[in-house]
């Protein structure tokens, strides 16, 4: 179903992740940092006095490595706390207004619920993060992969 | 052979790319459009035979990849080559209309066909048959009836940690 006027506008910051466009909630966002240098300088370092998981979105979300090219990392904020995002690029923060959001389909399945909604931006759809259902994902991968290495 | 030609059915012939030697049909009712190559979002964490999302005249369409669906192999890797049609779909998955798409190759056809005619067996054994209403033989041919309504329901599931998902029947 597409967007409806009872859908508030939603402002989002574009970010690339695994070469795909994605859209994080600018409410979710504690603040943006950019890394230079190479991948081995991750966003932890940049999130030095607030440790927070870091999330590689790229490969979380494409199941590829990030770029290593132009990091910048999101410190986002879930309800399970402070995430920091790493992704390849950002972008100028634009609002999706309620024409332009389209729920997805529930046949899709759970990945239904890791996204808010889709955006149309021109030709192509861009995914907005569900933050909250995000995180609490990773920190269940997170303890199931501690759980198996421990 | 049974047959009745008193009444036909209506079926939209076709193939898909990556098992072209199966002749598949759709009810026509069915069939929604066939339009050029669309712009495809891949939306992560969803059933492997999920290509993407993608747009049909401003309503959201879920594009899959039949051949693996059918199949359960792997998705194509190369799911958008130019000379492709989209076959858009009205599917019913619970008591919810949804709209699909999948690749098809050229040379889809509509054909009336009996309403009462000999059935087949799949002619390749490998085929998820609950994905198909039925095989039929018709000028020679085995064409396979698909059935989408049982898309959705097949168990290549993809379950997500800390996420709990309703279900959709």
């Amino acid at each position: 179903m597409s967007g409806s006027t009872t859908m508030p506008p939603i402002r989002y910051l574009p970010v690339d992740a695994g070469g795909q466009r994605f859209g994080v909630p600018l409410d979710t966002i504690e603040v943006v940092v950019r890394v230079e240098g190479s991948s081995e300088n991750t966003g932890d370092e940049a999130l030095h006095d607030n440790p927070a998981p870091v999330i590689d979105l790229s490969y979380l979300l494409k199941g590829v490595p990030h770029s290593g090219q132009r990091l910048h990392t999101i410190a986002v904020r879930g309800e399970t706390g402070i995430h920091a995002l790493m992704v390849d690029a950002v972008y100028p923060i634009r609002t999706a207004e309620a024409s332009r959001q389209i729920l997805l389909p529930e046949i899709i399945g759970p990945a239904r619920h890791l996204f808010l909604c889709a955006v149309q931006e021109s030709e192509q759809l861009v995914l907005l993060l569900n933050i909250n259902c995000l995180t609490m994902h990773f920190a269940s991968l997170a303890q199931e992969f501690s759980n198996g290495h421990g | 052979m049974v047959t009745d030609k008193s009444t036909t059915a209506r079926l939209l012939c076709f193939s898909i790319p990556n098992l072209p030697v199966l002749q598949l049909a759709l009810a026509l009712l069915e069939v929604l459009e066939i339009v050029p190559p669309m712009e495809v979002t891949h939306v992560p964490f969803a059933p492997p035979f999920v290509m993407g999302l993608s747009l049909w005249r401003g309503e959201p369409v879920i594009v899959i990849d039949l051949a693996a669906a059918l199949s359960g192999g792997k998705p194509s890797s190369d799911p958008y080559p130019d000379h492709q049609q989209y076959l858009i779909a009205l599917t019913v998955v619970g008591e919810h209309p949804h709209m699909i798409a999948w690749p098809i190759l050229s040379g889809s056809a509509a054909r009336d066909i009996p309403s009462l005619i000999q059935s087949a067996p799949l002619p390749i054994t490998a085929m998820n048959s609950d994905l198909f209403h039925a095989a039929i033989y018709l000028e020679g041919q085995v064409i396979g009836l698909v059935n989408t309504t049982d898309l959705f329901d097949h168990p290549k599931k993809v379950d997500l940690p800390g996420v709990v998902v309703p279900a959709i029947r």
